[in-house]
């Protein structure tokens, strides 16, 4: 454990066992985020151990999800997409605790910023990049690297993690260099950010295997920490397998885990707790969904695909993390379920669609991202 | 406070005698505990396996800190696994929260040794309890009252200090 030096002076007539904890660091990581802000004041050594990232990584907060919302300014009739995404984005925070109703955390204008909000992603407090705790955001310049930027397919996948080795966070994004309409594979590039003063930068490397439509995820992971973004790519019916195209030049491949059925068109990847999970159908009546998950380590190994848990369940699902009691919180849609491994059924904790009916207007879709409050701050 | 009056041994509620250890504090006060008690601490319980005659040395905890962290140790050590679910599981989780309560009235200054003393013994439980207790108390504190609570100099010059205030302000108003 790291002792924590502080520029302590004992006052005339205390007692004199009465000191700062040397564990101060224990003390501050059980503390709730808005009293962290004022603790920064207290002297040197405290701002320096709440600005450690790796104090920030550590802070031991209760599970909880951020809600953002896909809202139309207004309607217009017979419109197949909307064209009216509002620009306009309300915060929400939802923790088991709260039940059926989310905490709204705030709003914020991306004035002009996108035409369609997708989905955000998230990394240590921040939203890709914005920090609703501290209300920093910043615009990230636009990409000249991207060949199909300006059309209609261009593809919007992202992702944001911190760079152990600089300390710094990257952001990751995909793009469609080639399209071959008839067979509808995508061959794919992917450039990086780096927060604070990067520009962006193309990988040597394109995505190894091609990429049909809808399937490419960009999954920012321990692998991406360690200067690789990880990729999912799928042909014919069939997991090609996860290829990670490491900011090192360095490109992964991983076998796709064993199932009686194979694994089709129809599945998820996310990232929980530096693993990444793979959701996908495996038959059965009750429909039945299983999870797989894979360690990556800090230097973007990774090792074998292994089955964790299935449950029976019409819907693929998000995994979100894990409760106190040790389920797991899922996301599907508007709801939000929890997983107990003896039983295999979803129990539903928070249906958002009946939020909705109260003050959510021309909804279009609701995106749940993990979260966790941080004070880490973003500058451009 | 139950202090080194504990050397006569414990016998179990069953009526049989439990295997005990002799720690020793800082200031030479003895204190015979039971093993399963004594293991909370991974410390002790460490030491317990390197074996050893006269009593395990624990030359960085006073008697009266020893004494409350193992106030906490038997009382948490004498919890059975409890049947989930059941009514007496809950009571005794009632019991002990109720127990822990109590444990936490004293000053700061004790506190503060009890977390020190809890970090050494690497009794996880204790070490929770003790920074939870502390964390509380400063949740709501400005920086100026987490000073004067822990005799804490401030070390910003006007300058940083105005750069902070800068920082912070717009957050959480």
């Amino acid at each position: 454990m790291k002792l924590q030096k502080t520029g302590m002076k004992r006052k005339k007539g205390s007692i004199p066992r009465r000191r700062t904890p040397e564990l101060s660091e224990e003390i501050l990581a059980r503390l709730p985020v808005k009293s962290l802000v004022r603790c920064k004041s207290v002297c040197k050594a405290w701002r320096a151990t709440i600005s450690d990232p790796v104090f920030i990584r550590a802070w031991e907060q209760d599970p909880s999800v951020i809600i953002t919302l896909d809202t139309l300014d207004y309607l217009i009739p017979g419109e197949r997409w909307p064209s009216t995404f509002s620009n306009h984005v309300r915060f929400y925070q939802w923790q088991p605790s709260n039940g059926q109703a989310a905490k709204f955390l705030h709003a914020k204008d991306f004035s002009g910023d996108f035409s369609r909000l997708c989905y955000f992603t998230h990394c240590d407090g921040l939203l890709y990049l914005f920090n609703p705790a501290t209300r920093d955001a910043i615009t990230l310049p636009d990409s000249r690297n991207n060949p199909m930027r300006e059309e209609e397919e261009a593809c919007h996948c992202s992702g944001l993690d911190l760079d152990p080795r600089t300390g710094r966070y990257k952001v990751v994004q995909a793009f469609f260099r080639s399209i071959d309409a008839d067979a509808n594979i995508y061959r794919m590039g992917m450039e990086v950010f780096t927060v604070s003063g990067g520009a962006w930068r193309e990988t040597p490397d394109d995505l190894p295997c091609p990429i049909k439509r809808w399937q490419a995820g960009l999954i920012p992971s321990k692998g991406f920490c360690s200067g690789a973004s990880t990729s999912l790519a799928t042909t014919s019916n069939r997991l090609h397998g996860v290829a990670s195209s490491a900011l090192t030049w360095r490109t992964n491949r991983s076998a796709s885990p064993r199932c009686r059925t194979g694994i089709g068109d129809a599945c998820l990847i996310d990232e929980l707790r530096g693993e990444l999970c793979l959701t996908a159908p495996t038959g059965g009546t009750p429909a039945t969904m299983t999870v797989w998950a894979m360690a990556i380590d800090d230097d973007g190994r990774h090792g074998q695909w292994e089955r964790r848990y299935s449950y029976h369940f019409p819907r693929l699902c998000h995994p979100m993390g894990l409760l106190p009691g040790g389920q797991v919180l899922l996301w599907n849609q508007l709801d939000l379920y929890s997983y107990e491994a003896p039983s295999s059924e979803l129990k539903v904790l928070c249906e958002m669609g009946c939020m909705r009916a109260r003050r959510w207007k021309k909804l279009w879709n609701v995106n749940v991202r993990p979260y966790t409050e941080s004070l880490v701050r973003i500058t451009a | 406070m139950a202090a080194a009056d504990s050397c006569d041994g414990i016998s179990t509620s069953g009526g049989g005698w439990e295997k005990t250890v002799t720690l020793v504090s800082s200031d030479d006060a003895r204190f015979e505990v039971r093993e399963a008690a004594a293991s909370l601490s991974q410390t002790v319980r460490r030491m317990i396996r390197a074996g050893g005659d006269g009593g395990i040395p624990l030359p960085k905890v006073d008697a009266r800190t020893l004494s409350t962290v193992l106030e906490y140790c038997n009382k948490h050590a004498a919890v059975p696994a409890p049947a989930p679910e059941s009514s007496s599981a809950e009571a005794a989780a009632v019991d002990l929260e109720w127990f822990d309560k109590e444990l936490m009235h004293v000053d700061l200054a004790t506190l503060c040794s009890l977390i020190r003393a809890a970090d050494y013994l690497e009794v996880a439980g204790l070490l929770d309890l003790t920074c939870k207790t502390v964390a509380d108390m400063i949740k709501s504190k400005t920086a100026e009252e987490i000073r004067q609570m822990f005799g804490i100099q401030n070390d910003f010059t006007p300058e940083e200090e105005e750069q902070l205030s800068r920082e912070n302000a717009g957050v959480f108003e």
